[in-house]
Formats: structure tokens, C-alpha cells, sequence
């Protein structure tokens, strides 16, 4: 790909980061509604760990599992469903008549949006867990290979977010397919449990599937560091891998059939 | 000059679900679903000359959508072919894009936050234009269009005239041979219609810039464009000039007339529209008389202190077209 060509992916990624920020004062009830989910998880955890570690996690590792899982829970632009409703509508088509991929130009929007909310999220995040429980389980490389790691994390998401957008070229109505995603990152995601808290066999099924590698994962090298990062980037890398292929053959097929049979 | 689109037979079936209401319905459609083919066009054929303004214009339904996204490379046909600047949309689409630009008045390409310039910046990038290059043209388009007092205004906080008018010009930026306008003056007032379409004849002058137009404004196709093409119901009912479509129209003429004396001429293919004392108000179907038969008739009895002959609106036209088909 010429420079020319990753250069417009750039200014899609440029101009959603400008067009986020002409709204920042929008961020502020996000920022309420995670410093809120922080203070109520803080009572929970500080019962949970009165009597010390649970699997390796200790009071403070876990609030600090939890703020980085949460930020980029909170931080992913949802585009699926105004997806959806172009693909159903037809108004696909302008972004078909247009010289770029719409998957990568997608996937630039996406990615600008949830990385400018995560930002955010973390920056708000640290400083409130700073200020209220006065130590930090992490070292700056921890922080750099834990944002590697979320990005990573974000594109796997995004890949099904594209799925789920996607699926309106084959049904009518997908939210469905949209709930039940969301309830397997709170679950075997480890939104709010770390996935190492389960049985063992629930524990086994959430190392087969994609979803921890979603937010599990990036908040354990966060907290972990180097080790944990060198274990998990590349089973990331892998789910990127198949399943962008996945998307890059259904879409192909999919615009195949809007090409043939209308919107 | 030189052909620039070419639409020869073209055809599209769809396969559409179709469901009867009620409970018992749906849970029978959805082990067996039954399709119906619909005929969105067919056998459409007709060309485009270089710096031409055409209309393409039906009732809602009708197939341009379906004929432009053909057109455009984004649907195949299920028969027939197109060339557009001498390339098979379906099959060069990316490349037919850096050709060609599309306005669809209802759907925006600017980001509705931010000033255009971010907007036109974005699309010069898409383009992949060369920096130099996009200054000069944004330079002249700015100019052209006049859209400096708002460049570095939000899109929303703008006008629709004026969003319209960045519309255009931001569907410029790359020169575009072919521009489709869909619906251009949609919902805007007579003053900015006007300025709108001054600008299209001024490209279109100008820059041997050919427009493929939809519209339903009337006023778009008789003030732009020399020829038009209808279509209905997937097929293309009418292809002529304007003008010949005025004249094959234009059998009635309404004869308003201000007389000397009460006075009723009683010719075949006159009819009365309104007579109040000596004034007179007349259609006159002009393939069954002349309007000197009549003329003739009427001094023979008393004087025509006034007269005007009206012409039938070019709405009229369209709406009996339509409606004959």
C-alpha cells in the first residue's frame, strides 16, 4: 500500500480525534459515570480481599485491574448499529462510490474514537486510585505494554463489532447479537472478574474464546508487565489475524450480495 | 465533444421476501420463505455526451436510484451493459471513483461538526491529490462557490444553502468528469434554488463539466438541462430535448381574453374554463384548432380589448407523463 494510501486512513484517524474533542465537555458524564462504578466496585473488592490475595490479586491489583478493563470498556465507539441501519437502508453506497476501504476507513474512525476515550478513561482512572489508595501496582513499561495490548484488545472488538454491523446484509434485526456480546465481555471477558477467579473448566472455555483477550488480558499486562505481555500479545495478534480475515471474506461476500440483490 | 456514458439494455431483478401479516404468517415465512422477483429496471438504454446536463428524472420508485448505483459500480445488473468514461462500473468501481463525484441531497458527505475545510482537507486526502494541486482548485472553488465567510464554521451550524453549496464543491475537489447530482435543491428556498443552479451551469460552461441530474423540481430540468429522460416502473418511458418535450406537450394553451362585448365562441376543441362578464377564459386544444380559428370567430362578433396566451406548466407536463404511463 502506497504512502498515499495509508495517508488518507491517517486523516480519517486525525479528523475523528478533532471531531471528538469539539465535544470534550461530552466526555465529562462518562468520566462521572466511571469514577461512580469505581467508588461502588471499591466497597465490594475491599470485602472481598479483607482476608488478603484471591489467585495472585490483591485489593489494590484488583481496583487497578479494574479501572484498566472498565477504560476500555467504556472507551470502545460503538459503530455497529448506525452500520447496521446503512447497510439496511442502502446507504452504504456512498461509502461504496468512494476511493478507500471502507473496513480500513472504519476501522480509522474506530480506532481514533476509542483511543481518545481510553486516554481519557485512564488518565481519570489513575488519578482517582492515586488519590485514593496511594500506591500503584504498575511501572511505566507495565503502562506502555498495557495500552499495546488494549489496542490490540480494541481491534479484536472492533472485528466483531464489524460482524455484528456486518450481519444485516444476511438479517433484519441483529440488536440481539449485540446484547449477547456485550454479556460475554462483562462475563467471560473479565469485565468486572478477573478470568483467573473461575472454576477451572469456565476458566479453560475463556482461554478458547476471543473475549478476554479483549480486556482480561491487556489489564493483566498491565498490572503483570513484561511476562504476561509476551504470553498473550501473540495469541492477540493470532485473533486479529482470523478474524479480520473472517470479516475481510463475509464482507466481500456481503457487498457481493447488496451488488446483486439491492440494499 | 464525445460519448461519455453509454446504457445499453440494462436490466435489474431483486428478490424481495414476501410476507403476510400476522402471527401464524411470519412463523410460516420463516421455514418457508416465499420470494417475489421485483423488476427495478428494464431494458433501459440511452448516452451521455461530454458537457452534457441531462435529466433523469420519475416518480419516487421508479428505478434511478437503482439505475445510478448501476451506473456508479456499487449494484450489478442482471442484464445489459454501461460504460461510464469508458470503464464497466461494476468491474472498475475504484477507479471509476476518482472520475466521477456524486451530491445525494439528503445525505451529507461533510462532517457535520466540523468546518468544511476539515471536510474538503479529508476528501483532498481520499483523492490522494497532490497538495499543490488541492490548494489551487479549493482556492478557486471557495471562490466559485463562495464559501469563505463560512469555512471555518461547524456544517451544522451552517444553512442548508450553504451546506448544499459545500456539498457541491467538496464532491469537486477532484475534478470529477461526471458529476450525479441526486436531488440538489431539495428543500431549499426559490433564491438559493436559483444560486444553485447558476453555479451548476457556470461548471457546466465552464469546465465541460457533464451533470447527470435527479430531481423533482421541474424548474431544475427546464432551467438546466437540453434533454430528459423519464422513466417509471423500471422502464424508460420518454427520452427527448426540453423543447420537444414542451412541443409534444403543448397541445392546450389557456387563452385568457378581455372582450368588447359578452361573447362565447362555440368551436370544436374549445373549452370554457371561466366566463364573468366580457372576460373569457379558454383551453384550446390546438390539434383540433388554431388559435386563429378562433380569433377569427370572435371579431367576426365583437372586439379583444386584451388578450394572453399561457403556455401549460412544465409540472403539468411531467405530472400528465407520469400519470399516462
Amino acid at each position: 500500500m502506497g504512502m498515499k494510501r495509508i495517508k488518507k486512513y491517517l486523516t480519517v484517524f486525525k479528523i475523528t480525534v478533532v471531531n471528538d474533542l469539539m465535544y470534550s465537555r461530552n466526555f465529562l458524564g462518562q468520566l462521572l459515570f466511571f469514577g461512580l462504578f469505581l467508588f461502588v466496585y471499591s466497597f465490594l473488592w475491599r470485602v472481598v480481599f479483607k482476608d488478603g490475595q484471591i489467585e495472585g490479586f490483591t485489593f489494590v491489583k484488583m481496583m487497578w485491574y479494574f479501572m484498566f478493563t472498565e477504560s476500555i470498556m467504556l472507551a470502545k465507539f460503538a459503530f455497529h448499529g448506525e452500520m447496521a441501519q446503512d447497510i439496511k437502508t442502502g446507504d452504504i453506497a456512498y461509502h461504496l462510490n468512494k476511493p478507500y476501504s471502507y473496513l480500513l476507513f472504519m476501522y480509522a474512525k474506530y480506532l481514533s474514537s476509542s483511543l481518545v476515550r481510553m486516554g481519557m478513561n485512564l488518565i481519570f482512572g489513575s488519578l482517582i486510585l492515586f488519590v485514593t489508595l496511594h500506591e500503584a501496582p504498575v511501572t511505566p513499561v507495565n503502562l506502555i505494554l498495557g495500552v499495546l495490548s488494549a489496542i490490540t484488545g480494541l481491534t479484536i472488538n472492533f472485528t466483531f463489532y464489524f460482524l455484528i454491523g456486518m450481519s444485516a446484509f444476511w438479517f433484519e434485526e441483529n440488536t440481539a447479537f449485540s446484547f449477547i456480546y456485550s454479556k460475554f465481555l462483562f462475563t467471560v471477558g473479565g469485565l468486572f472478574i478477573p478470568v483467573e477467579f473461575f472454576p477451572e473448566w469456565l476458566k479453560q472455555l475463556s482461554d478458547k474464546l476471543p473475549f478476554m483477550y479483549i480486556l482480561n488480558a491487556p489489564a493483566k499486562v498491565y498490572i503483570e508487565g513484561i511476562d504476561e505481555f509476551l504470553r498473550v500479545f501473540p495469541i492477540q495478534l493470532m485473533q486479529v489475524g482470523i478474524w479480520a480475515g473472517l470479516i475481510g471474506i463475509l464482507f466481500f461476500a456481503g457487498t457481493k450480495k447488496l451488488a446483486i440483490n439491492g440494499g | 465533444m464525445g460519448t461519455v456514458v453509454v446504457v445499453s439494455d440494462l436490466s435489474k431483478n431483486f428478490q424481495t421476501k414476501v410476507k403476510k401479516s400476522g402471527l401464524r404468517e411470519s412463523f410460516k415465512s420463516l421455514i418457508h420463505p416465499v420470494y417475489r422477483e421485483v423488476k427495478a429496471v428494464q431494458d433501459v438504454s440511452f448516452s451521455v455526451e461530454k458537457g452534457e446536463i441531462l435529466a433523469f428524472i420519475g416518480p419516487n420508485g421508479a428505478g434511478k436510484s437503482t439505475t445510478i448505483k448501476m451506473m456508479t459500480g456499487i449494484l450489478y445488473p442482471s442484464r445489459g451493459t454501461v460504460t461510464v468514461l469508458g470503464l464497466i462500473p461494476w468491474k472498475s468501481r475504484k477507479s471509476l471513483s476518482y472520475k466521477i463525484g456524486s451530491v445525494f441531497g439528503q445525505k451529507s458527505q461533510m462532517w457535520f461538526h466540523l468546518p468544511p475545510e476539515d471536510s474538503f482537507e479529508l476528501m483532498a486526502d481520499i483523492y490522494e491529490l497532490d497538495r499543490y494541486d488541492y490548494k489551487n482548485t479549493l482556492k478557486e472553488l471557495v471562490q466559485r462557490f463562495q464559501l469563505e465567510e463560512f469555512m471555518h464554521q461547524p456544517v451544522r451550524k451552517l444553512s442548508l444553502g450553504q451546506r448544499i453549496r459545500c456539498e457541491i464543491a467538496v464532491s469537486l475537489i477532484h475534478s470529477p468528469e461526471i458529476l450525479f447530482l441526486d436531488e440538489p435543491t431539495i428543500g431549499l428556498d426559490v433564491v438559493v434554488k436559483n444560486q444553485i443552479r447558476d453555479l451548476i451551469k457556470d461548471l457546466n460552461n465552464r469546465n465541460q463539466l457533464t451533470v447527470f441530474l435527479t430531481s423533482h423540481d421541474v424548474s431544475d430540468i427546464e432551467k438546466l438541462c437540453r434533454r430528459v429522460i423519464v422513466i417509471d416502473r423500471g422502464q424508460l418511458i420518454l427520452h427527448s430535448t426540453v423543447n420537444e418535450l414542451k412541443h409534444a406537450y403543448l397541445q392546450t394553451k389557456i387563452l385568457s381574453l378581455k372582450l368588447e362585448e359578452v361573447y362565447v365562441p362555440t368551436i370544436q376543441g374549445v373549452t370554457i374554463l371561466k366566463q364573468k362578464g366580457t372576460g373569457l377564459k379558454l383551453e384550446v386544444d390546438t390539434t383540433q384548432c388554431t388559435l386563429q380559428q378562433i380569433f377569427d370567430d370572435i371579431i367576426k362578433h365583437t372586439t379583444i380589448v386584451d388578450m394572453m396566451i399561457s403556455e401549460t406548466p412544465m409540472e403539468e407536463i411531467i405530472e400528465t407523463i407520469y400519470t399516462g404511463s
